[in-house]
């Protein structure tokens, strides 16, 4: 058994499934989804809610002029509703070696149980939720299913997937972009610690119509490193070797260096309508839902 | 100069050749723990970042070598026993202060005063002036020195110079004198001297760092005078004195008693140095007659006092002394006081009868009242002083005159139109001696007073809104009190500051003050005497002898400042009359000589003596080690800061 699985129970427990019941997936764009769903789009169109009338053109259903209108203005209007959309909810996961770092939770962990969460909320709300884990070559783990009788798969995928060796976020974007041929909401969670950086790799997502979350996981040892002395790091995917002398300026200048980094990706992703949020492993996964992702706007 | 001479243990710097050890260390490559970490991209960075804000990198990174590179070579000289050579410090501008008051005439163990050995330590001091390089001509600089004497006020015996024969005659000729050291003139000299005015956008006064202040002392020294040492920025103390042995009076005053009108009381104290207790006996000594002995027992480092009772009749020179009895300072065995006959005031009072002032002027027993109508008044020749009741002489007689209800005008004095109706006191001087600061003229209630406008010689006493109701005037041939208000129309003489002022009026007009029968003064004070009328010239004859002339301003009070000396002056007047004013040390501070081996000046500052400034050749390996202390410790700072922090 790999060292990562884990019981998919514990993923997700009762008490967080139940504040979570609460929540549903938004979306800001319009997707064109296979089959009409729970979702609204800002596409109008038939649902039960009423959006604006327009003039009747010929080849119009029937079925939606407005009558009363025309009994009292002698013209056709046809009604038009916001139309119901499902969606594709993808949730991709880095599984590469520095997602193994963190204690008490390894980023791996904690992105395993924040993306069984979200796609339990995905579920709930009769989206199609999809899993994708990193470095697995066209590995999908999960197809964007809907429905709650997808959830205990989905949970089993997230427990079962383990570290994988030589890994790239540009190929495991593009490999998941060459794939989906639908579109629809990205939750990209991982600690962007690639030498290849991020920018190729997220430009990626261009290619078809995606709305973008980017979760930059990292553990509180990478914010604050509470180390001193005289250390060799190792690097735990490129066996690289760095030796430093860890006291306070040099501290100084990690920190800050983390910080232009991390700024860095949220720049480029703002400004490209990508939304951005930095999480630390030491916050709770109910409260990172919670709080955080609903200020951004991904959880309503 | 070898090199070598500059240790006492040369030896000791073959340890020198472990400084390449410390390198060599520092060579070798620093062991560090692997740790894996997510990834190293971030460290990179920051590393790389570090090392390209800070050019002095390599630097720094070896700071921690240079210093223990230094702890070492400090170690090393230390064992190697250097020596500081005083000499080696040349161009300075010593101030020698040699105190020279009168605790340094206690005579040590060896029967040589401390003066003797202070005199010894100057001759040192002198001795290692640098005098410059005779080989190397201008370079080396020469030290200069000036001599200052500490008593009461500063006495210069030597100014700045580099010439060690003047120095060394000054130093010979030092005398101690009977006063207290005190350093408030010094201050000045001190303050000059040892700093230098930087004009720049402040006015600064930087420490000089050529001047060292050299004081040569017993130690007893006030309070006051640590203060004004405590500003000194470089000064070296050198210690002379140890016994401690001493009974000193350090009070005599001589006062009517209160028990009966026939005697006066002759009070003293006693303070003992040593630490033993002492008996002693005092004796009373007048007109070269014991007339008592006491026995007074003194705690060790404590003090004591005793009383004499002295018959009216008893007049003269009072000695108060030790019976047989030695210690280490004679000067404060015996003590003076002059006990004069109560001086007769012949006062004339010209006036159309006031019982009030009658009353005020006669019960005073110095004063002997003459009362004349003011047509029955002629001249005022024969009279110490003459008070002018709602009269006044066309011309002022001179002397000691009061206007009461006139004025003189003659002398400058003018009225301004009618008499003011019940004015009303606003204020009155409190610091002239006729109207102390107890004194309150609050209650003094004025049915009417003269509007006056005083020359320009005259003060204000007390004044109203509108005048002046009292007034003084003093000239060459007069001291005039002018009282612009009948006072017999007026409440004042049932007030308490009527008896009060003319009291005071008498004292201050009378030649001996009431009340305190003798005038004892201390060492050092100025003594203010008032001249007989037609004196012009006096002689001060001082204790040992000397005579001093002085001129005197008939009338006008003259000070008599050369009172160095404890004993018996004499000043004597060409009038004939002669008047012996008692000086005594009455130091408490003096007497007390117990030798202070360290200054502990204000702000916690601490000069330690030495014995002399034999510390030319002084080990100084224990200041290396005190700065290796600070070198391993901000060594140690260091480190931890850069791994632990």
């Amino acid at each position: 058994m790999p060292a990562n699985q884990i019981d998919p129970k514990s993923l997700l427990d009762p008490a967080l499934m139940a504040r979570l019941d609460a929540l549903e997936v938004l979306s800001h764009r319009v997707f064109r989804g296979r089959q009409k769903g729970e979702r609204r789009s800002r596409k109008k169109g038939v649902s039960m809610d009423f959006a604006d009338y327009r003039d009747y053109v010929r080849g119009d259903d029937t079925r939606f002029i407005d009558w009363n209108i025309f009994a009292r203005l002698e013209r056709l209007f046809i009604k038009l509703f916001l139309e119901e959309e499902d969606l594709s909810f993808h949730l991709i996961v880095d599984t590469s070696r520095s997602m193994d770092f963190g204690t008490p939770t390894t980023k791996f962990e904690y992105a395993r149980r924040l993306a069984a969460a979200l796609a339990y909320i995905g579920l709930r709300n009769q989206d199609k939720v999809g899993v994708t884990a990193f470095g697995r070559r066209g590995n999908q783990v999960v197809r964007p299913a809907r429905g709650m009788a997808q959830l205990p798969k989905v949970l089993r995928s997230l427990a079962d997937l383990d570290i994988d060796e030589g890994t790239s976020l540009q190929e495991s974007i593009r490999d998941f972009v060459v794939r989906d041929t639908q579109g629809g909401i990205v939750v990209l969670v991982s600690d962007f610690m690639d030498e290849r950086g991020f920018e190729d790799a997220l430009k990626q997502f261009f290619h078809r119509t995606y709305e973008v979350y980017i979760i930059h996981l990292l553990s509180p040892e990478e914010r604050d490193p509470s180390e001193v002395g005289h250390l060799e790091l190792v690097d735990s995917e490129t066996g690289e070797r760095q030796e430093i002398t860890l006291n306070d300026a040099l501290r100084k200048q990690y920190r800050k260096s983390l910080d232009a980094y991390c700024r860095s990706i949220r720049d480029w992703a703002v400004a490209r309508n990508m939304s951005y949020m930095p999480a630390v492993t030491s916050e709770p996964v109910d409260r990172m839902l919670l709080n955080y992702l609903r200020r951004q706007g991904l959880l309503g | 100069m070898n090199l070598f001479s500059f240790f006492l243990n040369p030896a000791m710097l073959g340890f020198l050749a472990l400084l390449p050890l410390i390198v060599l260390m520092y060579l070798l490559k620093l062991k560090r723990r692997p740790m894996l970490v997510p990834s190293t991209l971030l460290w990179r960075r920051a590393v790389e970042d570090l090392v390209a804000n800070s050019p002095f990198q390599k630097l720094r990174n070896n700071l921690l070598m240079w210093l223990q590179l230094l702890a070492l070579l400090l170690l090393v000289l230390a064992l190697a026993r250097p020596v500081m050579n005083i000499t080696g410090t040349s161009g300075e501008s010593i101030i020698l202060m040699v105190d020279l008051s009168a605790s340094m005439q206690a005579r040590e163990s060896d029967g040589r005063t401390r003066l003797d050995h202070a005199k010894d330590a100057a001759l040192r001091a002198v001795e290692e002036m640098s005098t410059g390089n005779r080989f190397l001509g201008t370079i080396g600089a020469r030290d200069e020195m000036m001599i200052l004497g500490i008593a009461n006020r500063p006495i210069p015996l030597q100014p700045m110079t580099s010439d060690q024969a003047m120095l060394r005659a000054a130093i010979r000729s030092m005398q101690a004198t009977d006063t207290q050291a005190d350093l408030r003139d010094t201050a000045r000299i001190l303050e000059e001297r040892t700093r230098i005015r930087t004009t720049g956008d402040d006015v600064l006064f930087e420490p000089n760092p050529r001047a060292r202040v050299v004081l040569i002392s017993d130690g007893v020294i006030g309070a006051q005078a640590k203060e004004v040492l405590a500003e000194v920025p470089r000064l070296d103390y050198i210690h002379v004195g140890e016994t401690t042995d001493n009974v000193g009076i350090t009070l005599v005053d001589v006062r009517e008693s209160f028990s009966g009108s026939f005697q006066y009381e002759v009070f003293t104290s006693l303070l003992n140095s040593s630490d033993e207790d002492r008996t002693v006996y005092l004796e009373l000594v007048v007109d070269n007659e014991v007339l008592d002995v006491k026995r007074v027992d003194l705690p060790a480092e404590g003090s004591g006092g005793t009383v004499f009772l002295v018959g009216e009749d008893m007049r003269g020179l009072a000695v108060v002394r030790l019976a047989n009895h030695t210690d280490a300072l004679s000067r404060d065995d015996v003590a003076y006081a002059v006990i004069a006959p109560p001086s007769e005031m012949r006062v004339l009072l010209v006036s159309r009868g006031n019982p009030f002032l009658e009353r005020v002027l006669a019960v005073d027993p110095r004063v002997r009242l003459s009362v004349t109508r003011s047509d029955g008044y002629t001249s005022a020749d024969d009279y110490d002083m003459v008070v002018f009741d709602r009269f006044a002489p066309a011309v002022t007689p001179p002397g000691n005159i009061v206007y009461i209800n006139d004025i003189p005008r003659d002398l400058g004095f003018e009225l301004e139109g009618d008499p003011l109706k019940t004015p009303r006191v606003m204020d009155w001087s409190r610091v002239h001696s006729l109207t102390p600061q107890f004194i309150s003229f609050d209650g003094m209630v004025v049915g009417e007073s003269l509007r006056i406008s005083l020359p320009p010689q005259a003060t204000s006493l007390v004044q109203t809104e509108e005048t002046d109701l009292i007034s003084y005037y003093e000239s060459d041939n007069n001291r005039i009190v002018v009282i612009g208000f009948d006072i017999t129309r007026s409440y004042w003489p049932i007030d308490a500051s009527f008896p009060v002022f003319f009291t005071n009026l008498l004292d201050e007009w009378s030649r001996v003050r009431s009340g305190a029968v003798s005038a004892a003064y201390r060492t050092g004070s100025t003594i203010a005497v008032i001249p007989p009328r037609e004196a012009t010239t006096a002689i001060l004859r001082t204790p040992s002898g000397e005579r001093i002339p002085h001129l005197t301003d008939e009338m006008r009070t003259m000070y008599l400042t050369e009172t160095t000396e404890a004993g018996i002056y004499t000043l004597i007047f060409d009038t004939g009359w002669e008047n012996e004013l008692a000086v005594n040390l009455s130091s408490t501070q003096e007497s007390n000589i117990v030798p202070q081996p360290t200054l502990e000046l204000p702000g916690g500052r601490q000069v330690e003596g030495t014995s002399s400034t034999t510390a030319r050749n002084r080990e100084i390996w224990f200041l290396l080690v005190l700065v290796i202390l600070g070198v391993l410790m901000l060594e140690w700072y260091i480190y931890t800061k850069r791994s632990f922090a």
